[in-house]
């Protein structure tokens, strides 16, 4: 009895320590937003000398022309289509490999992974080259339309596996009871795919939100700069920095992240455990 | 009669003003042109106020900028270039613009295009293709002299004794070091790559006479005797510390190099940095009492290695619709009392007397930047060739300078390995 108390008491020491640990950067990067840059670099205290909005205040107001009210405007006006199309195209898409027969679907299915397989930076010039000739260069359609058109192979890989573990007996009945292939997806299996829905939707926002290579290749106005761009803004190595502002903004900027993932939590494990154990 | 007579007069007068906007837009279509810049807060604003006098100026050319930080910036310019959706006006490296040359007709002949050299002193410029010359073509206006600066810590180096107000060799920097090892300093604070371009680069000049390649043949001209003079000195100011040891330098690599905690505080008595980059590092130690030093040169040298450089360049494509716009902006942008005042030491100091003087009128020339100029301005040593100055010549000069200061290679063995590589990079 003693002995499985301290054994728990040692395992809750050592969670609480990596918890520490893995915070730590977040923990730096709040305090650094309070300090002068002599703070920064000059002393090892983790807590600032002073607390003031200031550096919150003026790293807002971006660079003089446009606030981070527009770089923010432009994240969301970029992010949450891209989001709503990749789940929905993705879902449909994956429905077709998981609950049709059709003549070479071995081979499309192939296909498919080996494009996951593939490298961003690989096809990063011949796309730029094609959106070009589109002229969709300064806009947001490189990004709408991949995600319209299902080109996000590892979420199509994750929603089939999902799918096959949904048994084909509800599909049937639905089938039995005169649905169509169509509404069978939206009302039968939709409801029951949330979680692989919520996780493809979540990590899409993520990463599209972190995005910075893309953006910095297809976007040029600064009047279309995503946060992403705007934070880097501000950061030349000819130039002096004011970190305090730059920490100032990636908190701010983290924010809809940090809020999205506790809203979401629940949702998310759910998906990718099920995405991935079952199969 | 006079009635009429004004009634007329009063008519052809709100003609004459209603047709006035109407003759305006006539004579000029509204034109965009894009300007791309890389840089911190306080040069996109300085850049972003010319681009509004200017539009006031010329109310139907909208000038948009396109700026971020020099993070990714050539990738997506060369990715631009190669497509052929390169800005209208793009600020360059003059390090990386030789590549982009050579890969394509992408720039204007300025000259031709219209732009006024006047206010330039065009023998100093259209030297060599660091201020945008290229083969007798200006393909490119320098933005700012650059160039090293020994930047010093005056109460330091009166403490041990040096003085960097007269000329000096390397070997007096290795004796001042010792002098500062005994108050618990470090002489020369560098790293790695600054090591490399500061040192390597000049002291092989210095005691030469040439550059490492022929900058037209490309011919290796460096010899494994004189690579192992400047790997023995680095060896000496490992050994006797006048630098600090590779450990502490190797955290603070590249452009990191302001965020050493021992500079922040004040313990190294000078740097060998850039005029870009001399504000930077006084900021990160804004309490001491800096001078501008003269340049270490070798004894006997046949050369005195240091040239006077430039940050940036701004160059105008080919591809533009809109050339004669950009030109115009270009002028203004160079040429324009408001202008000049409104930039600047934003792109360090200004490349032409004209501007120089309207900025220490204003009193917004650093005294520091001042002085930095001045005592780089008489050093005439060599332009580094292109081949010497590219990514990977610098690497294995680097790569050697690590192995030698952790005790893996000798000073001769460091010399041969060089000139090994080198031979293959040898056209």
């Amino acid at each position: 009895m003693k002995r499985k108390t301290i054994s728990k008491g040692l395992t809750y020491l050592f969670i609480v320590l990596l918890g520490i640990a893995l915070l730590f950067p977040i923990l730096y990067m709040v305090m650094a937003s309070f300090k002068t840059n002599n703070e920064i670099f000059g002393s090892t205290a983790i807590l600032p000398e002073r607390f003031t909005f200031e550096y919150y205040v003026k790293g807002w107001a971006g660079n003089g022309q446009f606030t981070y009210w527009t770089f923010f405007a432009n994240t969301f006006t970029l992010v949450i289509p891209v989001v709503l199309l990749t789940v929905v195209s993705c879902t449909i898409v994956a429905y077709g490999f998981a609950r049709f027969n059709f003549k070479s679907k071995n081979v499309l299915f192939t296909i498919l992974l080996a494009t996951l397989m593939l490298p961003n930076t690989v096809i990063i010039i011949p796309r730029y080259m094609l959106f070009n000739k589109f002229g969709w260069i300064d806009t947001y359609l490189p990004f709408y339309v991949p995600a319209l058109l299902g080109c996000y192979p590892f979420f199509i890989y994750q929603m089939v596996q999902f799918m096959r573990s949904i048994p084909m007996d509800l599909d049937e009945a639905a089938y039995i009871d005169g649905c169509g292939t169509f509404r069978t997806l939206i009302t039968i299996l939709m409801p029951l795919l949330k979680p692989a829905m919520f996780s493809a939707g979540l990590l899409q926002f993520t990463w599209t939100y972190n995005n910075y290579f893309d953006t910095l290749i297809y976007i040029n106005s600064a009047s279309k700069y995503p946060v992403s761009l705007a934070m880097r803004m501000t950061l030349d190595a000819e130039s002096v920095v004011e970190w305090g502002k730059v920490m100032a903004m990636a908190c701010v900027v983290v924010l809809p992240l940090v809020i999205l993932f506790f809203s979401a939590q629940k949702y998310f494990v759910e998906g990718i455990t099920a995405g991935g154990v079952k199969g | 009669m006079t009635k009429t007579r004004i009634i007329a007069l009063l008519l052809a007068a709100i003609m004459c003003i209603a047709m006035m906007p109407v003759s305006m837009a006539e004579e000029h279509e509204p034109v965009t042109i894009r300007f791309s810049w890389w840089g911190g807060d306080g040069r996109h604003a300085a850049t972003l106020e010319v681009i509004e006098q200017f539009q006031e100026l010329y109310p139907w050319i909208t000038v948009q900028g396109e700026y971020g930080s020099s993070d990714g910036y050539h990738d997506k310019l060369a990715t631009q270039l190669t497509s052929k959706t390169e800005p209208d006006i793009m600020q360059v490296d003059p390090e990386t613009m030789p590549q982009f040359v050579k890969s394509g007709d992408s720039f204007v002949d300025l000259a031709a295009a219209g732009f006024d050299f006047s206010n330039f002193d065009m023998a100093a410029i259209s030297a060599s293709t660091i201020t945008g010359c290229y083969d007798g073509v200006q393909l490119g206006v320098p933005t700012g002299i650059a160039g090293a600066c020994m930047l010093v810590n005056a109460d330091l180096a009166a403490e041990i004794g040096a003085d960097f107000t007269k000329p000096y060799t390397w070997e007096d920097m290795i004796t001042w070091g010792k002098a500062a090892r005994e108050k618990g300093y470090y002489l020369l604070h560098a790293n790695v790559s600054y090591l490399d371009n500061m040192l390597v680069n000049n002291y092989t000049k210095q005691i030469s006479g040439t550059t490492l390649f022929d900058p037209a043949t490309g011919e290796l001209l460096a010899t494994e005797e004189n690579l192992t003079k400047t790997y023995s000195l680095i060896k000496d100011f490992f050994d006797n510390e006048t630098i600090a040891p590779i450990a502490t330098m190797v955290q603070y690599a590249g452009d990191s190099i302001q965020s050493d905690p021992d500079w922040i505080a004040g313990k190294y008595v000078c740097t060998l940095t850039y005029i870009s980059t001399a504000s930077v590092m006084i900021a990160a130690n804004p309490d001491a009492n800096y001078i501008v030093g003269e340049l270490p040169v070798a004894e006997g040298a046949l050369n005195n290695g240091w040239i006077v450089g430039c940050p940036q360049i701004l160059a105008v494509s080919k591809n533009s619709k809109n050339v004669d716009a950009a030109i115009m902006f270009l002028n203004y942008f160079y040429n324009n009392e408001k202008a000049v005042s409104t930039l600047n030491t934003q792109r360090s100091v200004p490349p032409t007397a004209f501007a120089r003087e309207i900025v220490s009128a204003d009193g917004k020339m650093d005294p520091i930047l001042a002085a930095a100029v001045d005592i780089l301005n008489p050093y005439n040593g060599l332009a580094n060739d292109p081949i010497g100055s590219t990514p990977r010549a610098k690497t294995i000069i680097e790569n050697e300078i690590e192995e030698l200061a952790y005790g893996l290679v000798s000073p001769a063995d460091a010399a041969a390995i060089v000139i090994a590589e080198y031979q293959e990079m040898a056209q």
